[in-house]
């Protein structure tokens, strides 16, 4: 199945945050999708998939779109 | 009768070592709840305008708020707030840890203290009693043996201690209170006004706790509350702020070189990679609290010794102490972190206060001739230590120092002034405003000066992140590096709901807009502690009135909108990184302060009209700021 990932990782609007598509087995979890891109999940701040604030344990479905956002707030 | 809170404001008056209890109506609980708003009505209550910080005639208080206490993560926070030493304005500093819960269990909801006692004293609150003792043999040990001592003279191992470290008895404007040697009131020199009261400590000690108006209720809202901080914050149980150190760095917003760069060559050593290889000993956590983000370090080092009594270096301090002085060693860091705490001074300002001494020499304002031969280049880990103390003891340079950045410009002299790095006079927190630039508002708008608890940065919103702000009317996609119109929208709206927080003690990581609670289950939490019918517009209205009294008490010391701005530097393009040539444009950015004042109701020279704070229940504030 096909899932698309927007990752924040930068401010500025260039390539890195434009959507990549990846190609997950049926059944996989967000965690298999950041262990596939080699993203580590704690430095991940927050998680939306379909428009919804997500975690790693959550199953991925046909066509989702996870969005990556990493910690860049508080102190 | 009240449920969260006791219903009892602690007032004591040192001067005459006296004390009385007041017993403030239910209304006036949910008017002012607590923390930041409760601090900022005792100040423009209480304060005649242009009173000396250090004077007896400044007060000094400690706000719990109606729900500090309760059992769930993050309900461990306290203000001490007052006159600021450092900047001449409103001043106030947030703690956690476990000296807010402790205050309420001994039967008060706040401190309001008065005068200065004619030698040095300390107050301790046991299960509702209070007792004005002796601190003579305290009066110049440093926060650990002061802690120590406190718990062998009360006899109560588990008693409470916040206290100050000889910075605060020498007046250093920037010296902290902090409560258990790893949670901090760290900002606007809250620690120099108690030294200024003769005030060493305030020790607490209660084990009677106030009742929850539907407590089945606050346990299954606890319950669901530790569950999504394990799904949803996982990173800062592993990691702690230590996380932020990449992060910033990775985007180009990690201060360094005295705020002129946003990228540090040597982040890799100071980050949570390095952190937990090296200095980690342990989590360590505030009051019922499940997200555990406070760490303890320690390393058997003849140079850098690390003691885990100690709360190991958060973000901030790692950027202060490391980047912003370009210091990539860790242990040396860490260790300025302990120096830091046994002394009582703020880490953010010691850190400012040092990077703008190595840029002053680098531009050959200052020089050896200025500090008894000793050389201070950026980089130099023992330069840093050395300056720690130098600054804590007010001694040789330090003196000068000791003053925070603006105040050591202006006596340096030279050109100074141009590497001096604040907002009304606070130094500035870890956070580049030029890729956080709602944060950037904030900084400019915060009545203490800047502050990065004063809004929620704008980076976790972009994109699907947005989804979180729906409740506050936020839709649109955060931009981080815009300052036009769509981003004064956002920051009136982020401000407000994160205001919340500073209002009703609650922590930033656990509470909304971060996905461990959000603003439904926030309103649900507050209804279940204090039986109260309250809702998110009540509490935004809390959050807007706290606001509004800090500006109002500005308004009336003179502060107005040549105050509300931002560093030279941020309206320079950034030199190097991924955000190379990233500005803030003058122009726009004055043009977004300006419409702030609008979109709030406040007049052109920034003071809120009649109007506004008729709205808010303010009217009594009307003659005051209208005089």
């Amino acid at each position: 199945m096909k899932v698309t990932v927007k990752h924040f990782a930068k401010l500025r609007q260039d390539e890195d945050q434009d959507p990549t598509e990846v190609e997950m087995e049926p059944g996989s979890t967000v965690d298999d999708l950041l262990l596939k891109i080699e993203v580590e999940q704690d430095v991940v701040d927050i998680l939306v998939i379909n428009g919804k604030v997500g975690n790693v344990s959550q199953e991925l479905t046909d066509n989702c779109l996870v969005t990556l956002i990493p910690y860049i707030g508080g102190g | 009768m009240p449920y969260g809170y006791n219903g009892k404001i602690l007032h004591v008056n040192l001067t005459e070592s006296a004390f009385e209890v007041e017993e403030p109506a239910e209304n006036w609980y949910r008017t002012y709840v607590g923390g930041s708003a409760l601090s900022a009505y005792f100040l423009n209550k209480l304060l005649k305008r242009g009173v000396d910080p250090l004077s007896p005639e400044n007060i000094l208080v400690f706000a719990c708020s109606v729900v500090t206490g309760a059992p769930l993560s993050g309900y461990s926070r306290y203000t001490v707030a007052g006159k600021s030493p450092l900047t001449g304005a409103f001043g106030r500093s947030e703690a956690g840890g476990y000296f807010g819960p402790e205050l309420k269990f001994a039967g008060f909801d706040a401190i309001v203290i008065y005068g200065k006692a004619p030698k040095p004293v300390y107050l301790y609150i046991k299960d509702g009693e209070v007792e004005i003792r002796d601190a003579a043999s305290l009066w110049g040990l440093d926060n650990w043996k002061t802690l120590v001592q406190i718990r062998k003279e009360t006899g109560e191992k588990m008693v409470r201690v916040a206290s100050i470290g000889p910075a605060g008895e020498k007046l250093v404007p920037f010296a902290c209170v902090q409560n258990d040697l790893e949670h901090f009131n760290g900002r606007t020199g809250m620690g120099a006004v108690m030294g200024s009261k003769n005030l060493k400590a305030v020790a607490a000690r209660g084990r009677k706790k106030p009742e929850m108006a539907d407590p089945e209720a606050v346990k299954e809202l606890r319950k669901a509350h530790n569950e999504r901080i394990k799904a949803y914050q996982s990173g800062l149980t592993k990691y702690g702020t230590s996380v932020l150190v990449k992060a910033l760095n990775d985007t180009g917003i990690f201060p360094t070189h005295n705020f002129r760069d946003g990228v540090f060559v040597g982040a890799d050593k100071l980050n949570h990679e390095a952190y937990h290889s090296t200095i980690f000993e342990s989590n360590s956590t505030c009051y019922a609290c499940a997200l555990r983000c406070k760490r303890r370090v320690f390393l058997e080092d003849e140079k850098y010794p690390l003691n885990k009594q100690f709360g190991g270096a958060e973000y901030e301090t790692l950027g202060s102490l490391g980047a912003l002085c370009e210091v990539d060693n860790l242990p040396a860091v860490a260790r300025g972190n302990q120096l830091c705490n046994l002394l009582g001074m703020d880490t953010i300002s010691t850190g400012c206060v040092i990077a703008f001494t190595m840029e002053c020499f680098e531009q050959g304002i200052l020089s050896e001739a200025d500090t008894g031969g000793k050389s201070i280049t950026f980089g130099d880990a023992d330069a840093m230590l050395w300056l720690i103390e130098e600054i804590a003891n007010r001694s040789g340079i330090g003196k000068t120092l000791s003053k925070g950045v603006k105040r050591a410009a202006e006596i340096i002299g030279r050109g100074a002034e141009k590497y001096a790095f604040h907002v009304k006079g606070s130094e500035l927190p870890l956070h580049d405003g030029r890729g956080k630039t709602g944060m950037a508002i904030g900084y400019a708008l915060s009545p203490v000066g800047a502050d990065h608890v004063e809004t929620a940065h704008d980076g976790p919103f972009q994109g699907e992140g947005v989804s979180k702000l729906h409740p506050v009317g936020i839709f649109e996609p955060v931009k981080p590096l815009e300052t036009n119109r769509e981003k004064v929208h956002f920051f009136i709206n982020i401000q407000k709901a994160q205001q919340i927080n500073n209002c009703y003690g609650i922590c930033n990581f656990c509470s909304a807009p971060t996905a461990a609670m959000p603003f439904d289950e926030l309103v649900k939490t507050i209804r279940a502690i204090t039986g109260w019918d309250t809702s998110l517009y009540d509490m935004l209205r809390v959050s807007e009135r706290g606001t509004v009294m800090g500006r109002v008490f500005n308004n009336r010391e003179g502060f107005g909108p040549n105050d509300d701005k931002v560093i030279r530097r941020w309206h320079k393009s950034m030199p190097n990184g991924p955000l190379k040539g990233q500005r803030i444009d003058s122009e726009e950015f004055a043009e977004a302060i300006k419409l702030c004042y609008e979109i709030s109701g406040w007049d052109h020279s920034g003071r809120p009209t009649r109007g506004k704070l008729l709205e808010l229940n303010l009217d009594w504030l009307i003659d005051e700021s209208y005089s």
